[in-house]
Formats: C-alpha cells, structure tokens, sequence
C-alpha cells in the first residue's frame, strides 16, 4: 500500500513542478517583453512588432500559471494543514502580500497591456509594461520568501504548544537565504525566456519565415540570455551553493556525492551514487576543486555524507544527485551556447549559420528541464525537514485524510493537468505557426535599419 | 485585535462574492441570454478583463485567513478537503473556459467552452453557497480541532452530519439564486439592446427567489444554529443588519425599476455584504461552530498573538489601499456599456 505522507509529498511536488514550468516562462518574458517595449519607446518598430506577438505567448502561458497555482495554495490548507496550524501566521504574511501586492497587479496590468495599446499613449503603454514585470517579479519573490522560511527559519518564535509567532517581518521580507535563491532562480527564470525566445527566432530563420522580425529579437535574446547564463553560474550560483554549503550541510554533501570526509576533495562529474557501498560508481572526478570552489583553497577539508546521522540524509540521495547535476550540467551546456552565438553574432553570422539555429531550435525544453531540476535539488535536499532543523514533513501533513482521499485527488490533478498540457501545447504551436504580424520595413526608421 | 482582523477578513470574502459573484452569475446566464455568436461576445466581454482580477480577491483573502487564523484555515481546508479540491478543479475549469473560446473561431470548440463555462460557474456558485452553510451550521470538531465529514449522510442535521444536508442545500440554491441576480444586474447596467432586455427579464424573476429564498434562509438559519439566537436576542442591534439587507434587495428593485441601472447593482452588492456580515455576526466570536459545543473554532484560539495582527496592519492597510487602486483604474478602463457592434476587437 501507498503511504499517505508520500502521496500528499507526490501531489505537492506534481502540481508544484507542473505549475513553475508557466512562471519561470513569464517571468523570463515579461523582461524580454519590458525591453522590447523600451526599444519600440526609441523608435524601432520591429520591437513593438515582436512585443506585440510575444504578449500573445505570454498571456496563453500566463493563464497556465494563474489557474495551476490556484491549487498550490489551496494545499497548504488540504495537504499541510499541521504546517498551517503552527507556521500559518508566518508564511500567511507572504502568500497574503503576494495576493494583494502582485496578483493585483498583474491582473490589472496585463489587461491594460493586451487590449491599451490602441488606447493609452506609447510611454504609457510602455510603463503598463514594467508594472507587470514589476508584479511577475515580485510574485516571485513573495514565494521565494515563503519557500526561504522553511529553507532557513528566520525571524520567529516557538511557544510552548508549538506555535509559531513571527517577531520580525522585515527579517523574514530580508532573509539572506531569500535574497540569493531568488537571483539565482530569476536569472534561471530570465533564462528560460531567451531560450524559448531564441529557439523560435531560429525556427522562423530555419523556415525562412518572419525574417526580418525574427533575426532582430534573436538577438535580444541572445545577448540578455548569455547574461543570464554567466549571472547563474556566477556568482548567484556559487553564493547559492555556499549558502546551502554553509546552513544545510546535509544536502550539500548529497548533492555533491560526497560521502567521506576528506582533505583535498575532488568534484563528482559524472558517476552513479552507490548507497550500499557509500561510494560513487563509474566516476569521473576532477582532483581537489570541490575544496577549491567551497572554501577557496586546495586542500581544504570537505565533510561527507557520513559525518552526519544517517537520519538526517535526504530520503532520495540519488534523485538529490541527478537533480543538482543535471542543473548544473545543462547550466554549462547553456554558457557554451549562448556564448556561441555571441561570438556568430559579432561576426554578423548569428542569423544564417544553420547547424547553430538547429541547435538552439533544439534546446527549448532544456531550460525547463535545469529549472525544475534546481528545485528538486532545493526540495528533496531539504529532506526529512520541512522547515529545516525545525520540523520533520511528516509532522507538518495533514491528520485526519485518508490515503485513499489524497490519491483520488492526486489522479484527478494528474489527468486535469494532462488536458492543461494538451491544450497549451496546441494553442502555444498554433500562435507560433501565426508569428508576429508583417513587418512593414517602410516605417522603420533608420536607427533600426542599422541596428539590426 | 482578533475582532478588527475577523471584520478585514470578512470584508475580504464578501469582497469576493460581489465582485466573482457577478461574473460567475454572468457565466451561467451568458448561456440562457445569448442566442448568438456576436451576443456571447457582448455579454463575456463585460466579464472577460475582470474574472481574474475579481478571482483574485479569494487568493488574497485565503492569505490573510492563513496569517490571521491560522488554526481556523487548517481546520476547514483538511476537513472540507474533497470538495475544496473539487472546487480549485472547477475554478481552473472556469477560468480556460473564458479565457480560450477566442483562440480558435471553429463552432464546436466555442460551444464547448461555452457549456464548460456554464457548468463550472453553475457548480460553483452552488458549492460555494454550501460551503457557507457548513461553516454557519458547524462540524464535528473533535478536541484537537479537526474533523472530517463524509459529502452526504441522510441529508439531515443530527449528530452525523454530511457536507450536503437539507440546509446546506438550501444555501446553494440560495446563492445561485441570489448570485444570477446579481449576475443579471450586471449585464443590464453593462449591455443594450437585446441582451439588456433579457437580463431585465431575467432579473424580474431572480429578484422574487432572491427575496423569498433570502426569508426561508433567515428562518432556516435562526433554526439551525442556536449561538445565532443567543447573539440577536442578546444583542437587538444586529437586527439592524438583516434589516439593512433586506432594504438593500429592495432597492435593487426599486433603482431597476427606475432604470438606475448602476446603483440596482450597487445596491446587490451592498445586499450581499450585509448578508454575509449579518451571518458573521450571528456567529460571533465562533469562526467554525463544532457540534459539540465545547470545541468551538473562535476567532482567540485559531489566531497566533495580537500584537503581531496589530503591525501586520502596517502593511496591510497601504496594500488595500493600493487594490482599490488599481480596481478603479481597470473598471474605469472599460468602456461603460458593451453593445453587440463594438465586439470584434475581442
């Protein structure tokens, strides 16, 4: 039999993982989209051209994410009530700011965006445009806030029946922990936006369609995505990994593979985590950097897995494992290509070279993949707490559900969001077979002529 | 402090129910009006750029019930938990139904939508109705302050109570009544032309159930729930709130029948809020009655510590503010009345 702790961490997870594949798009376009607006505020018509088929995307994958988040909510009180009932008034504090100061403005502002721009004057239209980035990224980062809670507790009070009382709102708003996940996750979040972005820029090149649009926003996107791609590695990444290094030794240990302590550590490339043996299979290791990049010396020690009760390791250590170092894999994969197509775009080659269009045709899903990988790692690393060194996921779950209850729902989330899946993927295609509208070269002005 | 936060989350809630309320009426009615493509059009355009923004309202309440009353949040959403999951199903329903009929114009995919969005707007406002009358009835709440129910027993009030029940059916007819006529107010002061004069219609009749459904479920209520006896005998000035609400349906008659289209509708949601906050007060200070009356959920021992409600207030207020804000630049955005000719941007 299915045990319930597992099937309310299963339903979580799913529809958590289902519904951040949305955002990390939106937030990631709502930038893209902000500074194209900006380069049609200076005159470039093409720009107003591309925000205007990109603000199709975008709403289509904005939808998605408002209707799968309703339920991550909802679950706190269905699934996690035990949580709830101790830490409500804590993380209530966020999810209550995230309604009131983001969803508000979204909602607002994303109207005025798709249907103002006939009716409100072009600064106008183009501040719309920032308000509603400005309210994607603050969304993100009240759920950064709630997440970094129970990532590293800050700013409470425990009393006697075990209730939870916030002493400092501005602690919990300024957690460090929140501050460098939320870089981190952002510039993910940016990435996955230049990818998709430049993926289709290269499809319509490939097929020779919506040229003159097209080649111009590959270029945004290229250079905004190689940013991004150097800003996750360093140094939100590395203050990430210190950060976990630092508060939750554990889950750094697992993530690595590192199991012994040792003096002089090397970094796990690749190689299979072998828990019977306690050792990593078939591996590629690279002598001394794990140190080196912990704590900036060679031969610095490094605690492993078993330096620590085996109660506390992560229930998954070799999920944990794949998670993180296919985050970090796809991460460098990511810095190579977009560093490719920097280097073809100052040779002026960017738009014609075909295997590179192929190949960033080709990457779309990629992203999506190191994002939800980099949370899995965040997640099951964080294992068996679920506010860490504070309480234990099965005391936080709710009591009084039967496994049968949380399985029906579970099923029922999985087929809605089947549907969810099919449909997004019919109409997104459909919008992309649209593409933007036709670029009448004769109004751009010069500034655009040469600029492309 | 317990009681400021109940009085800002209620508002919250009822908040909710004016503003969702209408356009989930209007999903269900868009149905039963509309006889064409160009009519559907004219009436989900006077709902299309404000459903999410109204819907919002019940994340940011949802919120403010977990910071406030944690306890009380906990409480009810394990224990109602299959009809609340099947309620943020509905919800995601809704929401695709209104917002992809546009995305393609083939017959049959509009149609379908269409029927979606009247049977989750339908389903809805019939289960949101009687999730209101399982708060105010009670639960069976056990010591620890949880409770789970089964969806139905045998349809009556008594030691083993199930969600559905004669009361809590009779608050989702109640609401679907009370909720369609707001959602016809809305398109009579939105829409000209054929659709208004149906609404009208319409609203003619919903009016009449609203009031006698309203009378039944006052009744029905006084029966049911014993602290709300305690409470109006106890203290005579709440009557002024069913009082007022009654004279709020009464104007939405009388202001429609004048043609003051607006303020019938004003004077819906007026009713509304009355309505919820005269249930409120009737169950003061319980925020969940258990059946056995020592395990009461009561707005003191669901909610955290007063002092910390005290300075959440610091950045709540500037937030609401803000809400208001942005609400007034959107509704004022919206051209005042939709006719069916000037539909094909949308």
């Amino acid at each position: 039999m299915l045990d319930t702790l597992l099937l309310h961490r299963v339903q979580f997870a799913f529809t958590a993982s289902f519904h951040y594949l949305f955002p990390q798009l939106t937030m990631g376009l709502a930038l893209l989209i902000f500074i194209l607006k900006t380069l049609g505020l200076r005159g470039h018509a093409w720009a107003d051209v591309a925000a205007r088929f990109w603000l199709k995307i975008f709403g289509l994958t904005f939808l998605m994410g408002v209707v799968t988040g309703i339920p991550l909510e909802f679950q706190f009180g269905t699934n996690w009530s035990q949580l709830v009932k101790s830490t409500g008034s804590i993380l209530g504090q966020t999810l209550a700011m995230e309604g009131m100061f983001a969803f508000f403005l979204e909602s607002t502002f994303l109207y005025l965006l798709i249907f103002g721009e006939k009716k409100l004057s072009q600064p106008l239209h183009w501040g719309v445009s920032f308000l509603l980035m400005a309210g994607t990224w603050l969304s993100g980062y009240f759920i950064i806030c709630t997440n970094a809670f129970l990532q590293h507790p800050v700013g409470y009070r425990i009393d006697e029946d075990g209730v939870y009382h916030l002493t400092s709102i501005w602690a919990l708003l300024s957690n460090p922990w929140a501050l460098k996940q939320y870089l981190h996750t952002m510039t993910g979040s940016v990435i996955t936006g230049c990818f998709t972005m430049s993926s289709i820029a290269a499809y319509y090149l490939l097929k020779e369609k919506h040229v003159e649009v097209s080649r111009r926003f590959l270029k945004v996107s290229v250079i905004v995505g190689f940013a991004a791609c150097l800003i996750a590695v360093m140094p939100t990444g590395d203050w990430e990994a210190k950060q976990v290094l630092k508060h939750q030794p554990v889950k750094f240990a697992a993530m690595e593979g590192h199991f012994h302590t040792e003096d002089g550590a090397g970094m796990v490339l690749i190689g299979q985590p072998n828990l019977e043996e306690l050792k990593i299979d078939n591996p590629i290791i690279i002598p001394h950097v794990l140190s080196f990049l912990t704590y900036s010396s060679w031969n610095a020690e490094v605690k492993g897995l078993t330096a620590y009760d085996r109660d506390l390791w992560p229930d998954n250590i070799e999920l944990l494992y794949f998670s993180y170092h296919i985050m970090a894999g796809l991460g460098t994969l990511f810095i190579a290509l977009m560093g490719l197509s920097i280097l073809m775009l100052l040779k002026g080659k960017l738009h014609t070279t075909r295997w590179l269009l192929w190949l960033l045709m080709l990457s779309l899903p990629f992203p999506f993949i190191a994002n939800t990988a980099g949370w899995f790692t965040a997640e099951i690393g964080r294992q068996p707490w679920l506010i860490y060194g504070l309480m234990k996921t099965a005391d936080g779950a709710s009591r009084n559900i039967s496994e049968g209850n949380v399985l029906f729902t579970l099923l029922g989330f999985m087929g809605l969001y089947l549907l969810l899946s099919v449909l997004y993927f019919f109409l997104a295609t459909r919008l992309i077979g649209q593409g933007p509208e036709a670029l009448n070269l004769n109004q751009t002005d010069a500034a655009t002529a040469e600029g492309a | 402090m317990e009681t400021v936060w109940l009085l800002l989350l209620v508002f919250m809630i009822a908040t909710y129910v004016v503003l969702d309320g209408f356009d989930l009426g209007v999903g269900v009615l868009h149905l039963l009006l509309a006889r064409n493509r160009a009519e559907q059009k004219q009436i989900m355009q006077s709902i299309a750029p404000l459903w999410d923004g109204n819907e919002v309202w019940l994340i940011a309440a949802g919120g403010t019930m977990m910071m406030a009353f944690p306890g009380f949040l906990s409480s009810m959403f394990s224990g109602f938990y299959l009809p609340l999951t099947m309620v943020v199903w509905l919800l995601i329903f809704r929401a695709i139904s209104i917002e992809l009929p546009h995305f393609l114009e083939d017959s049959l995919w509009i149609h379908f939508w269409n029927m979606m969005l009247f049977v989750s707007s339908g389903l809805l406002i019939v289960i949101l109705g009687a999730a209101m009358a399982n708060v105010f009835r009670g639960v069976p709440l056990d010591a620890t302050g949880s409770f789970f129910e089964p969806l139905w027993t045998n349809f009556r009030i008594g030691k083993q109570t199930g969600i559905l029940d004669w009361f809590t059916i009779l608050g989702g007819i109640t609401s679907a009544t009370i909720l369609l006529h707001h959602g016809a107010l809305w398109l009579i002061a939105k829409t000209d032309g054929v659709i208004q004069q149906r609404a009208l219609k319409g609203a003619a009749w919903l009016w009449g159930g609203s009031l006698l459904l309203t009378l039944v479920m006052f009744a029905a209520c006084y029966q049911v729930q014993t602290q709300a006896r305690g409470n109006f005998s106890s203290h005579p000035w709440m009557w002024i709130l069913p009082v007022l609400a009654l004279l709020s349906l009464g104007g939405s008659l009388l202001f429609r029948k004048r043609q003051r289209h607006l303020s019938a509708f004003l004077c819906s949601g007026a009713f509304i809020y009355l309505f919820l906050f005269g249930g409120t007060a009737a169950l003061y200070p319980n925020l969940l009655p258990g059946l056995n009356p020592e395990h009461h959920l009561t707005i003191y021992n669901t909610s955290p510590s007063t002092e910390k409600l005290a300075t959440t207030l610091w950045w709540w207020i500037p937030g609401i503010l803000l809400v208001g804000v942005y609400f007034t630049i959107l509704f004022r955005s919206l051209p005042p009345v939709i006719s069916a000719s000037s539909t094909d941007e949308h």
